[in-house]
């Protein structure tokens, strides 16, 4: 699998339970108050709990329950809190409420299905399953929620069952594109490759730029010697994706079968240096998955998707940063080089105020800051930036 | 009864990754504590605080004193604390076979001094005397012991031309330019420095666990070939023969292999975390790295892996051998098939392999005809590098399964238990026909662990039709082995066509084993029903070809190179 597949934080607790969240912005992770420290404490004993020691609910009990259910009263601080800490990225703590909350109210449907997102998040995936395989012996009718489990068993490597349970997915949710995603690489798995590329084709129908619908599909028709077939695939989905190494890969050899040498050396390289970042990117969202709360693991990881063009991975990341505070001018001028780039400059220019803050005397930020404001056109901005750097401020 | 009924919807994912199919008898019986009791092998601490303590030590079979069966060869290895304390490592042994399979330790005439820290072994006949010689490898040094016409070793390291103190992990012996001679190559992994690698205790991290570091991080070692002069002495070609790649890769795996076919032995390395490498010769000495070019650098995705040891065989019968290589866990073993004149495909997910071994890190393995059914099956042995897997949410574990992939004949592998072995921390393995009766056995090394002897128990024989009569054989199969006329007298590059009804294989002669093993310099091919082999083609180093027309089957063939 070159990447992990995209999971939606599903809506089926937060929809009974919105109000008093903030729907946008992620809350701070925790920080190291005393209060905090206990958090912290629960967070690393909820990842050292076994998920298979969950107590079980008498038979029955939820066979009713629905999405649009209300959330139950006592059970909202938890949810609240357990929301905030996902949205956060710390899905250690995430699991700690979500816990808390099973052990009152054993296998609350809602809090099954969460806690195995907060594991898949975590890349458990053992543990994932076993939660997501409980909320669909509990609500067997929620089943075309629960692609997330199909992806457990692919990413375990157990394609059969995967298989299986796409199938299930879509028979209740048809137009799933990610399950019909899933069900084509599973086959594809399985080694039943025409299966995989009519599946993969149906994803094109759903979403004709799914980018990693085409490099499949160009990767499947390449190993079947379908060169020339699979090189449209290949071509659109490193269109699509710049940054993904894997479409670079696929041209090189598809390039070099071809009699396309220099294009094969070109692609080779391009490859090359995707392929270093891509990387870099993995290990510093590794990283995040246990620190959620480093400013400098964010800086880095948005850094270097800026340096591949990655608007839509910058754009996700960015709120973490901004969640986290900053006392620092350099991480508060990356933000506004960033909202810039991803061309939303009221937020730019917010930030850019916050920054002036933090300048302080740092003759090198006011410099930036006055460039910043003169590309956006704000004339008495610019100049009142350029004096303060000028008076060296 | 909500316990029973969740219990079946959900499988226990946290436990140990088990082949998914087991037979009703495994196939191999593990038999040491009858064949080679009391024979352990130690590689650091059980703790395993740093990376030269998790990679094990090395085997080989090879027939030592000629008399037609493979002995045994055990590299071990030392601890931190004999390192600190400036003693030796523990000496790599020989163990005879006595023709059943059961080993028993060679006298003091094949002791071996303990170097610093072994861990390979290359099996060959180097100075050409007819006699298989010994190269260890080691975090160290490597050396060389010269075979006494059978009668014992003597170590020859300080004049046999080798250079530098590198952490060399496996070596293969190939005759580079054809010219009788064996050459060496010898792939390092990192340059390791206890004093200088971060201690244990949370600078690095695997699933959020402190692990001991490496090898992300540390500096790889580029990897050494050295031109054989025949008569145990070497000379380092390494850069006249342009074997040093852009970048270093941390090397494990070797394989000789005459991938394109042009008649002379080209090397494929598997690197750890790195691309792997595919040396191709080019005929006049040097090598051009050609791993990207041919589909066999990186797995189908474009990934690097973590790759471990090499198998390779002709699973197909092209003429062509395919690759395989083993990987970390969250990484299946890829299989590149041979395709077209010079290229490669992965294809793992299509013939089965990929999902079972996507959960385990792999070392040693090989391709034979396990069931003498006619097509090649797999051995995979499996453990994971870091004590920590066995903590919860890792997907994996520290122990696990051995494996066997039996081949349907048609290119589908479906995954059984090898043996009723325990899961172990498997490392290191070699294999060939151990007791003589006609089938593949294995011995493989457990880390901190025992030396395992695994016993093919297929039931070749058929039952007799009365109680007068004689059992007969169902199963056939044939060996070769060849003697050639120069000092490269097991023919090692040497290719091999063996024509039955109902198949044909091309085999190449090698004795390098894919992880810090070597294997006898023989070849074995399963006929299943055919009980005669209608022809056996040699294609010998020196392009000269000699064959052999309807022979007898279950029954090992030497070969010797006719005079021009």
């Amino acid at each position: 699998m070159s990447r992990i597949i995209p999971i939606a934080w599903c809506g089926l607790l937060w929809l009974a339970t919105s109000a008093g969240v903030a729907a946008q912005q992620p809350a701070p992770p925790a920080k190291p108050a005393a209060a905090q420290v206990s958090l912290r404490e629960r967070a690393q004993a909820a990842l050292a709990r076994d998920p298979r020691s969950l107590a079980f609910a008498p038979e029955g009990r939820w066979s009713k329950w629905s999405p649009k259910d209300k959330l139950p009263d006592e059970l909202a601080g938890d949810v609240v809190a357990g929301k905030r800490a996902y949205t956060a990225g710390d899905y250690a703590a995430s699991l700690a409420y979500l816990y808390a909350l099973l052990d009152r109210e054993s296998e609350y449907p809602p809090a099954l299905y969460q806690a195995g997102i907060c594991y898949f998040r975590l890349r458990r995936y053992g543990d994932a399953a076993v939660l997501l395989e409980r909320f669909v012996h509990v609500v067997p009718q929620e089943i075309g929620a629960t692609q997330a489990l199909g992806h457990c068993y692919y990413s375990l490597g157990d394609y059969e069952r995967a298989r299986d349970h796409y199938g299930k997915v879509l028979a209740a949710s048809p137009s799933s594109p990610e399950a019909v995603r899933g069900l084509a690489l599973s086959e594809m798995r399985l080694g039943n490759s025409k299966r995989a590329t009519e599946l993969l084709n149906k994803v094109l129908e759903l979403r004709p730029d799914h980018a990693d619908a085409h490099a499949w599909l160009a990767q499947i028709l390449y190993d079947e010697g379908e060169t020339a077939a699979a090189l449209p695939h290949a071509e659109r989905a490193r269109d699509l994706e710049p940054w993904e190494p894997r479409p670079w890969f696929l041209l090189s050899h598809i390039y070099a079968e071809s009699d396309r040498q220099a294009d094969a050396d070109q692609a080779q390289q391009r490859f090359e240096s995707t392929s270093r970042i891509a990387q870099q990117i993995l290990q510093q969202q590794g990283l995040l998955l246990h620190d959620p709360a480093k400013v400098d693991t964010w800086r880095e990881l948005i850094a270097l998707q800026r340096s591949v063009g990655n608007r839509e991975e910058v754009r996700d990341a960015l709120p973490h940063l901004v969640a986290l505070g900053t006392s620092e001018p350099r991480t508060a001028l990356m933000i506004v080089d960033m909202y810039e780039w991803l061309g939303d400059k009221e937020r730019a220019k917010l930030t850019a105020r916050t920054a002036e803050i933090l300048a302080g005397a740092d003759k090198q930020s006011w410099l930036w800051l006055a460039d910043f404001y003169r590309r956006i056109g704000d004339a008495d901005s610019a100049k009142r930036a350029q004096a303060a750097a000028d008076a060296g401020k | 009864m909500p316990i029973l009924l969740i219990l079946l919807a959900a499988p226990a994912l946290s436990q140990a990754p088990e082949p998914t199919a087991a037979a009703a008898k495994p196939l191999f019986l593990e038999d040491q504590a009858r064949a080679l009791p009391g024979v352990t092998m130690t590689c650091g601490s059980k703790a395993k605080d740093y990376i030269l303590e998790v990679n094990g030590g090395g085997l080989a079979l090879a027939d030592l004193d000629n008399d037609g069966d493979p002995d045994l060869v055990v590299v071990d290895g030392s601890t931190l604390e004999r390192i600190a304390k400036g003693e030796p490592g523990f000496p790599p042994r020989v163990f005879f076979n006595d023709g059943r399979g059961v080993f028993s330790p060679a006298g003091p005439a094949w002791a071996m001094s303990g170097g610093r820290w072994g861990m390979g072994i290359a099996a060959g006949d180097v100075d050409g005397d007819g006699f298989v010689d010994l190269v260890i490898t080691q975090w160290g040094p490597t050396r060389l012991f010269l075979n006494q016409a059978g009668k014992g070793l003597k170590e020859a390291s300080e004049k046999a031309g080798f250079v530098g103190s590198r952490w060399g992990t496996s070596a293969a012996l190939l005759d580079i330019g054809r010219d009788g001679f064996l050459d060496l190559a010898v792939v390092n992994y990192l340059a390791f420095d206890p004093l200088l690698v971060a201690k244990p205790g949370g600078e690095c991290t695997w699933k959020s666990y402190p692990v001991m570091c490496g090898p992300e991080g540390l500096t790889p070692q580029h990897d050494q070939l050295y031109k054989g002069h025949g008569d145990g002495t070497f000379e380092d070609a390494t850069q006249a023969a342009h074997f040093v790649p852009t970048e270093a890769g941390f090397g494990l795996g070797a394989m000789t292999v005459d991938y394109d076919g042009d008649g002379d032995t080209d090397l494929y390395v598997a690197n750890d975390s790195t691309p792997n490498h595919l040396w191709e010769n080019q005929g006049d000495g040097t090598f051009v790295e050609r791993g990207f070019a041919r589909g066999v650098s990186h797995d189908a995705n474009g990934k690097e892996q973590a790759s471990m040891g090499i198998a390779c065989g002709d699973l197909d019968s092209d003429g062509r051998e395919d690759l395989l290589v083993t990987n970390f866990s969250g990484e299946a073993i890829s299989l590149y098939a041979a395709k077209g004149p010079k290229g490669f495909r992965e294809r793992s997910s299509a013939t089965g392999l990929a999902g079972p071994s996507l959960r385990m890190l792999s070392w040693g393995t090989g391709f034979a005809d396990l069931d003498l059914d006619g097509d090649l099956d797999l051995f995979v042995f499996n453990g994971h590098v870091y004590p920590q897997a066995d903590l919860p949410g890792t997907d994996t574990t520290y122990a696990q399964a051995d494996q066997l992939f039996r081949n349907d004949g048609a290119g589908h592998f479906s995954v059984e238990t090898l043996s009723d072995s325990k899961p172990r921390v498997s490392r290191a393995s070699t294999f060939g026909d151990i007791d003589g009766d006609g089938d593949v056995d294995i011995v493989a090394l457990e880390l901190n662990g025992e030396v395992r002897v695994l016993r093919n128990q297929l039931e070749a024989m058929r039952a007799p039709a009365d109680a007068s009569s004689e059992p007969t054989r169902a199963l056939h199969w044939t060996g070769v082995r060849l003697r050639a006329r120069g000092k490269n007298t097991q023919a090692i590059g040497a290719r091999v066509r063996v024509d039955w009804e109902g198949g044909t294989r091309w085999c190449e002669v090698r004795t390098s084993g894919g992880y810090q093993s070597a294997v006898p310099a023989e070849i074995h091919v399963g006929l299943g029903s055919a009980a005669r082999v209608k022809a056996i083609v040699v294609r010998w180093p020196d392009g000269t070809e000699s064959s052999l027309q309807d022979v007898a089957a279950d029954r090992v063939l030497t070969i010797e190179e006719k005079a021009p």
